[in-house]
């Protein structure tokens, strides 16, 4: 194509009606920014600023932004007419006789180095952008950050390594991005229950810590279910390997324990909410008491009224049949951790000379069949003899 | 607007923390002989195992003492002793002074080859050999069998099953129907895996019962109690007596697995007892089976063995003379108050006495 192409021009010329339409937007922002009306004074200054834009910061951050775009937009439209430029210019004969072949690679180069620039200055204006949301949810935020950086990279390594690299080596740097992605998946499948979660999670947590006492208990219950869909199944599945026995054990052992305490906590966490009520009522009770001029209380008065609220309140609850089920439930899980630790301590100490309690509870049955039988024998003998004393 | 009393805050506290100095004082200088519990003489006389039967030395004469020998049965969970924990307010004196010839059952503390003894064990093995012993060396031909908690439902399972070795039969706080909802214990221990506890530990340790026990009523246990306990503590007589119901609390045996396992399996979540379903090795036992005197004995403030799981024992039996107590104390009071030796104990001796 020749160099001297009416199409070349007019886009060109676009490009540079876009440069300048930026450039006058940000003038425009600049002039409102410091405008002086007939020798007003900084403080006029400033006004003029604030009820143009709100606040000084609102202004800081427009100016700021202006100035963001404008030189990112400047530099874009500079990389489009080199790169238009470049599109047409290297099949014009003219192009060809002023410049040796060799330019084109590194220039190439050159520009797919600004395009780096550029989307990484774009990631980051976006990072920043997204911040006040990220802040209402952080996971969120997390997840958008790893799949835009995911995106990100591979855009640049195909823009950037594929020239360079050989096609094979390519194709093994993309088969390890799809890996990492397969990972990714994989991993995001074993943390779904989480992330199914984490909205009501982070409701209970801020409202918990506003006193709300049922968000407590339902955040603590919350956390065994996803406990038990993700981290619970991989402390149970079967491992392999010579040392399989043992890793089952210590697992095991580890997934009873993370039980117990979700357990106790749950039951801790009810408590909390029966004791937070009792004392409500008994700060209720003083109240009465104090408003009544007829009424004198000492410290002791206080003390018994305390016994007694708290010990009915807790008493009360004990009754539930919901106390009953938390109960019974940590210590159901209390003694599976037992057992369980037992039985890694006495795997890890088999090699050693130690009776075991395993080994000692045979001995122990043995010792108790024998007393057993030696009684009833002892009985038989007595029944004997005094069948003989009876014969003489 | 109400007065809260600073003064008598203060002056209350004052005093509060003088008995706790002058107890802390009479706590360091305090010797164990001092504590020291079963002040009344006894001998053993016949071992088996971990279990101890004691005769009591009798305080009356030969000629004096009732013709029928008594045999107290207590529960596996505490010891035998706190029926004469002090002498001001021993039981058992009480008993002795009316002449009755009085023999005691001391489990011992179980260990670790204990954890297969069963239910059979305790009553058919151990207690027959007792039962036995006390006729021949005394030559009568019945006892008078008195049992307390779950001795009380042990004796009332060998009374079933050998009626005709028993005289009289006394039920102190025995639990008997465990079907009701009103102590802790009756309504945790439905939803209690107790095989899982079992095989946790072999032996149930004393700890973890005792942490059981006092978790039943937390604010009165682990805080009123030592409060109260601080304020009297410079009274001397108060702080011993204190001490030996402490040390009593405590001296806890571990409970053998075997027969906890039975025990809250076949009761606590069957009630097989009551319902006429529960077998003793291989043997029916059925409570329909008592024939003999029977004496009920409760305690109205009872949070561990309520006296509607005793009562039901008196509808239970066959026996036409029957006679129920209820006493304005708790489980442990009806032996450690101050009512027990003087008022109770009397009751009961009185009872006995009358049969013997």
């Amino acid at each position: 194509m020749d160099f001297f192409n009416k199409e070349m021009y007019e886009k060109g010329l676009k490009l540079q009606k876009n440069m300048m339409d930026q450039y006058m937007d940000a003038v425009e922002n600049f002039s409102k920014f410091f405008r002086n009306d007939s020798g007003d004074s900084e403080k006029q200054e400033k006004k003029n600023a604030e009820s143009v834009f709100g606040t000084m910061q609102a202004a800081t951050e427009a100016m700021l932004k202006n100035t963001g775009d404008m030189t990112q937009n400047m530099w874009k439209s500079y990389e489009n007419m080199m790169r238009m430029w470049f599109d047409f210019a290297p099949g014009s004969d003219m192009f060809r006789r002023m410049n040796p072949a060799d330019v084109m690679p590194v220039m190439e180069r050159f520009f797919t180095s600004m395009s780096v620039y550029t989307k990484l200055y774009d990631f980051w204006k976006e990072c920043i952008a997204d911040a006040a949301e990220s802040a209402k949810d952080p996971f969120g935020a997390a997840e958008r950050y790893v799949q835009k950086s995911e995106e990100l990279l591979q855009e640049l390594s195909r823009e950037f390594f594929k020239p360079i690299m050989s096609e094979d080596v390519f194709g093994l740097m993309e088969s390890y991005a799809d890996l990492g992605k397969t990972v990714n998946t994989a991993f995001a499948d074993f943390m779904a229950p989480w992330k199914e979660k984490r909205e009501e999670l982070l409701d209970c947590i801020t409202k918990a810590s506003t006193g709300d006492k049922e968000s407590y208990a339902r955040f603590v219950s919350l956390v065994t279910d996803a406990y038990q869909s993700s981290f619970g199944k991989l402390f149970n599945m079967n491992n392999i390997g010579i040392t399989k026995d043992k890793a089952d054990m210590n697992l095991q052992m580890l997934d009873s324990y993370v039980r117990m305490m979700f357990s106790y906590f749950e039951i801790a966490a009810n408590v909390q909410n029966i004791l937070r009520d009792a004392n409500t009522e008994l700060w209720q009770q003083v109240q009465e008491l104090l408003a009544d001029p007829e009424k004198e209380f000492t410290f002791k008065d206080f003390y018994d009224m305390w016994i007694k609220v708290n010990s009915a309140a807790v008493n009360k609850f004990y009754y539930t049949d919901e106390f009953a089920d938390f109960i019974n439930e940590y210590a159901t899980n209390a003694y599976d951790f037992k057992i369980k630790a037992d039985r890694f301590m006495e795997s890890m100490l088999s090699s050693l000379p130690i009776p075991t309690n395993s080994e000692m509870k045979s001995v122990y049955k043995t010792v108790y069949d024998l007393r057993k039988d030696v009684r009833d024998l002892k009985k038989e003998i007595a029944a004997l003899r005094a069948e003989l004393d009876s014969l003489k | 607007m109400g007065k809260f009393d600073i003064k008598g805050s203060a002056e209350y506290a004052v005093n509060y923390m003088n008995g706790v100095v002058k107890g802390m004082e009479n706590l360091v200088n305090m010797t164990s002989d001092r504590i020291r519990t079963g002040e009344l003489e006894k001998e053993p006389v016949l071992q088996i195992g971990k279990m101890t039967l004691y005769h009591y030395v009798p305080l009356v004469e030969e000629s004096k003492l009732q013709d029928t020998p008594m045999l107290i049965t207590y529960a596996l969970v505490n010891k035998q002793y706190m029926m004469d924990l002090q002498p001001d307010r021993s039981v058992i004196k009480s008993f002795l002074e009316k002449g009755i010839d009085t023999y005691i059952i001391d489990w011992g503390y179980p260990a670790k080859e204990d954890m297969y003894m069963t239910l059979e064990d305790h009553i058919e093995w151990y207690m027959d050999d007792c039962v036995d012993y006390i006729i021949k060396a005394s030559g009568k031909p019945q006892i008078t069998l008195l049992g307390v908690c779950q001795g009380g439902t042990f004796s009332a399972i060998y009374t079933a099953l050998h009626q005709d070795k028993i005289k009289n039969f006394v039920a102190m706080v025995a639990p008997i129907d465990f079907s009701i909802d009103e102590g802790l214990l009756f309504k945790w221990s439905k939803h209690f895996n107790v095989d899982k506890m079992v095989d946790a530990y072999g032996n149930v340790p004393a700890d973890l019962m005792n942490a059981v026990f006092v978790l039943l009523k937390p604010f009165e246990l682990m805080i009123d109690k030592y409060v109260g306990a601080g304020a009297a503590m410079s009274d001397p007589a108060y702080l011993e007596n204190f001490l030996r119901t402490e040390n009593w609390i405590f001296d806890s045996p571990d409970q053998e697995g075997e027969t906890i396992r039975e025990f809250v399996k076949e009761f606590y979540e069957d009630n097989k007892l009551i319902r006429g379903e529960f077998t003793l090795g291989g043997k029916e036992v059925k409570l329909s089976d008592i024939t003999c005197p029977l004496l009920v004995i409760c305690a109205k403030y009872d949070h561990l063995v309520p006296p509607s799981s005793t009562k039901p024992l008196l509808e239970a039996v066959s026996s036409t003379d029957k006679e129920f107590h209820i006493f304005d104390v708790g489980h442990v009071g009806i032996y450690i108050s101050p009512n027990s030796k003087n008022v109770i104990a009397p009751i009961i001796g009185d009872w006995i006495v009358e049969r013997s």
